[in-house]
């Protein structure tokens, strides 16, 4: 126990903060305010400078390659921005997607059957890795300044569902984040949308991301790590991967959410997902916004294993239906596990049969769709 | 507003620029406001209940000091610390007591037409109750004198460092901080920093990644022994991690501000007996018990078999200061014969030669680490009879499979760099050499720091749990 001084005396007889203090109080307050905006600076660069290579195209071909990133990890694929986003003369087709379309090279033989077919259609390619339907919203709200002819929204049922959560990917992407934040994108989300959808957490947690985009930069950064450093050991010393993980992590993604969590993530229950809870406002708030900006859309359903389930369109028919120009199409039918490298991506061999289907699917969904007045931007 | 979150950080820093600019009174005012932010961010509805028992225990430090009447005094000291365990009672025991009524009834086949309250439960309450009460006792005893400024007094409880889970400060070391103008030196920002990345690197790389083995574990019926002993392993990692963890951030922030906050854990797991870890392990609630609890039941001064129950009372209410379950209860008590037993076997001093001692301490660590973790057994244990099955299943069906295997890998990774912490900082004190290698020290430092800090970026796991503590 402490002598009983009074704590108010203490106070009126204790020593000033010297000058020294206050020096020391001063340089720690610039010294955070520029260590911060440096770090806010340096980010930026090196997202400008290592962003643009979302995927490697092959230099012989010029077809885009794949690269197969595990799931769960922040912003694993930057969605595609296709230089020419709005050719003059040329009908833009936006395509909101996942890795189907963002990496296997789905999007580019479309445009090859555009061309073959006389090029008046333009495939503007948005997809993005794992892309669930919070991301399709921002990457919409984006894409509608383009004013296309019509906006594909090619997805799996786990998109609509909380079931990706299991899968370590996280309900806001760091893409969709940082989009949720540009300028141009919050003024068209719907209030509804950001009251329902953000906490405090999840918001400021955002406002990071586009301030200081490291989970970008993590993703991309470590994946060069990994192919420079880790596969080399591996190959060359033959070790054993999980030894090598073990001793040499630093590659790795996500190391222990692989080891602990993945590997024991039960397929089956799969089976018991359910749609958001949300799912109908979500929809009708994101025909909402096409409609107000007169793009017609069309939800593809694309070719997917049957253990992808739950269902989800009856839920999304019945929210489309009161919007004449939204379209659901289901090519699930189509698939063949034969031709498919796991539950959705195909293999080479059948990826022109699939773009072909898509292809045919957006054609058909452009003569029942009427085009929006030319130029027509309305309802911000 | 977690510690592991960016809203936290974001929180933090304009907090702290703001705390750079101002004077003494202004840096006060700042922090009431931060405190109350802070708080009102996880439920701000429990805010009234926070100051009205800030208001109640500032209003008796004033009475009492106004006061020479001994029976005024007591008077108000009961008032103070019937507000405050009313509050905590009310909040945080109810149910408890009612269900565990309902239970007794239906032993008795008799069906009490009794509905819990369900009360939410406010985030902290029974760490400011506890730094409430000691101050109104300190004050009743002539320990400290009475704060007078309602400000400073507001900011001693809602300090927002150690608001929610600690340290319990004593009005006789943080109010004292609060009064006078704090003095922020290089050196105290270079050890804030230090704690803060030690307590990261404990909560996000060791507490949440041991976390998922433990709960694998627990929540695992048909499990190995082998799983069994790895999951109490996995869960000692855990709990040590993720509160030591959460006392360095607390500390760490506090120590930028120019604050200078107790410490809580010493190298609990080099405990040697359960008085020794007691000495180590949450100490700011382990002294609490013992200066307002263990010494006014009587302390060791009413004889042996006395002192014994004291210790073991003592014990179990400091179990269920944790939660409202009887497996805290159970926990309580344990530690409290544990302690108990350890007074009967204590060797007497100068009995035996001291290298007797140094060959005997990897023992008695070991020793002491497992009757730890048999307590963390009751401790997480989902329901009491898995107390009893985990051992039975360490015992009678014992075998490694490859999870197994593998989960001891990575369970080892995670306690290697914690073994290196505490083993250091244990050596350091027992040879007396910190002071000798100040410069070794600071380059020591540096590199362990930057590769915490790698690791928190590698391993650390993003949108992890909460920290244990919280809920009590």
């Amino acid at each position: 126990m402490t002598d009983p001084a009074s704590l108010s005396a203490v106070a009126s007889t204790a020593v000033l903060p010297s000058a020294g203090d206050r020096a020391v109080r001063s340089t720690l307050f610039w010294l955070i305010l520029c260590a911060t905006a440096i770090a806010v600076a340096t980010a930026h660069w090196l997202q400008h400078r290592y962003t643009f290579v979302s995927s490697p195209v092959d230099p012989a071909t010029g077809r885009v390659l794949p690269r197969m990133m595990p799931h769960g990890s922040y912003g694993a694929f930057l969605p595609r921005s296709d230089a020419a986003s709005n050719p003059p003369g040329r009908q833009p087709i936006v395509l909101l997607g996942n890795s189907v379309y963002q990496t296997c090279g789905i999007v580019e033989r479309m445009q090859g059957l555009a061309e073959a077919d006389g090029g008046q259609l333009a495939f503007v390619n948005r997809a993005q890795t794992g892309a669930g339907m919070h991301d399709y919203f921002a990457h919409m709200v984006k894409a509608v300044d383009l004013r296309p002819r019509l906006l594909v929204v090619a997805f799996i049922d786990l998109a609509f569902t909380p079931d990706y959560m299991r899968w370590s990917l996280p309900r806001f992407r760091t893409d969709a984040d940082q989009m949720l934040f540009d300028s141009d994108v919050v003024l068209d989300v719907p209030w509804s949308f950001l009251h329902r959808e953000f906490t405090l957490s999840t918001g400021l947690d955002s406002l990071v991301s586009s301030l200081f985009p490291y989970k970008r930069l993590d993703v991309l950064m470590r994946y060069e790590v990994d192919l420079g450093l880790y596969w080399p050991i591996v190959n060359t010393l033959h070790v054993d991967p999980v030894i090598v993980r073990v001793l040499f992590p630093l590659p790795v993604l996500n190391l222990t959410q692989d080891w602990v969590d993945r590997r024991d993530a039960p397929r089956s229950a799969q089976g018991r997902a359910q749609p958001w809870p949300e799912l109908h406002e979500l929809v009708t708030e994101f025909a909402t916004v096409c409609q107000q900006n007169d793009v017609p859309v069309l939800f593809l359903h694309q070719e997917a294993a049957s253990e992808m389930e739950p269902d989800v369109l009856p839920a999304l028919r019945a929210a489309c239906a009161p919007f004449a120009k939204v379209r659901v199409v289901d090519l699930r039918s189509a698939f063949v596990r034969t031709q498919f490298i796991d539950q959705v991506h195909p293999h080479e061999a059948a990826r022109d049969a699939y773009a072909a289907r898509h292809y045919k699917a957006i054609l058909q969904a452009l003569e029942e769709l009427p085009a929006g007045a030319p130029g027509a931007r309305s309802g911000k | 507003m977690l510690f592991n979150s960016w809203t936290f950080v974001f929180f933090f820093l304009f907090v702290y620029l703001a705390y750079l600019r101002l004077g003494h009174v202004g840096q006060n005012r700042l922090l009431f406001g931060a405190g109350l932010v802070f708080y009102g961010t996880w439920d701000w509805r429990f805010l009234g209940l926070l100051m009205a028992t800030t208001l109640v225990d500032y209003w008796v430090g004033l009475g009492m000091a106004g006061s020479s009447s001994p029976k005024k005094r007591r008077l108000l000291l009961a008032i103070a610390i019937t507000t405050n365990l009313g509050s905590l009672a009310f909040f945080k025991y109810c149910d408890f007591f009612l269900d565990s009524l309902v239970g007794l009834g239906r032993l008795f086949g008799i069906e009490l037409p009794i509905v819990p309250l369900g009360f939410l439960l406010p985030v902290g309450i029974s760490f400011y109750t506890f730094q409430e009460l000691s101050y109104v006792i300190d004050v009743h005893r002539g320990a400290v004198a009475p704060c007078r400024s309602l400000r400073d007094y507001a900011v001693y409880v809602t300090f927002f460092p150690q608001l929610v889970a600690g340290p319990i400060e004593r009005a006789s070391h943080l109010l004292r901080q609060v009064v006078q103008p704090r003095v922020i030196t290089w050196a105290g920002v270079r050890q804030g920093l230090w704690l803060i990345v030690c307590g990261y690197f404990l909560k996000v790389v060791v507490a949440d990644n041991a976390a998922r083995l433990a709960d694998r574990s627990f929540d695992a019926p048909d499990g190995t022994g082998a799983d069994a002993l790895l999951g109490i392993y996995a869960f000692a990692l855990q709990i040590y991690g993720d509160f030591a963890g959460y006392s360095n951030i607390a500390r760490g922030t506090a120590a930028l501000m120019g604050f200078d906050l107790m410490v809580n854990f010493r190298q609990p797991y080099f405990a040697t007996s359960p008085s020794d870890f007691w000495r180590r392990w949450h100490i700011s609630l382990s002294t609490w018990l013992r200066d307002y609890l263990y010494i006014p039941l009587g302390g060791n001064r009413r004889g042996p078999t006395r002192t014994q129950a004291n210790l073991i009372v003592t014990m179990l209410l400091g179990g269920l200061w944790h939660g409202a379950n009887w497996r805290f209860a159970l926990w309580g008590l344990y530690h409290g014969i544990l302690l108990a037993l350890g007074r009967l076997v204590r060797p007497a001093a100068g009995a035996r030669p001291a290298w007797w001692g140094a060959v005997l301490w990897p023992l008695r660590v070991v020793l002491m680490f497992h009757l730890t973790c048999y307590g963390w057994l009751l401790f997480r244990c989902n329901d009491l009879s898995q107390a009893v099955e985990f051992p039975q299943r360490i015992a009678g069906n014992f075998h490694w499979t490859d999870r197994a295997s593998l989960d001891a890998t990575m369970l080892l990774w995670l306690a290697i760099p914690v073994l290196l912490l505490d083993g250091a900082s244990e050596l350091a004190q027992r040879l007396g050499v910190a002071a000798r290698f100040r410069v070794g020290q600071t380059m020591l430092r540096l590199v362990a720091g930057l590769l915490m800090l790698l690791a928190i970026y590698e391993l650390g796991v993003r949108h992890g749990k909460q920290f244990i503590y919280f809920q009590f």
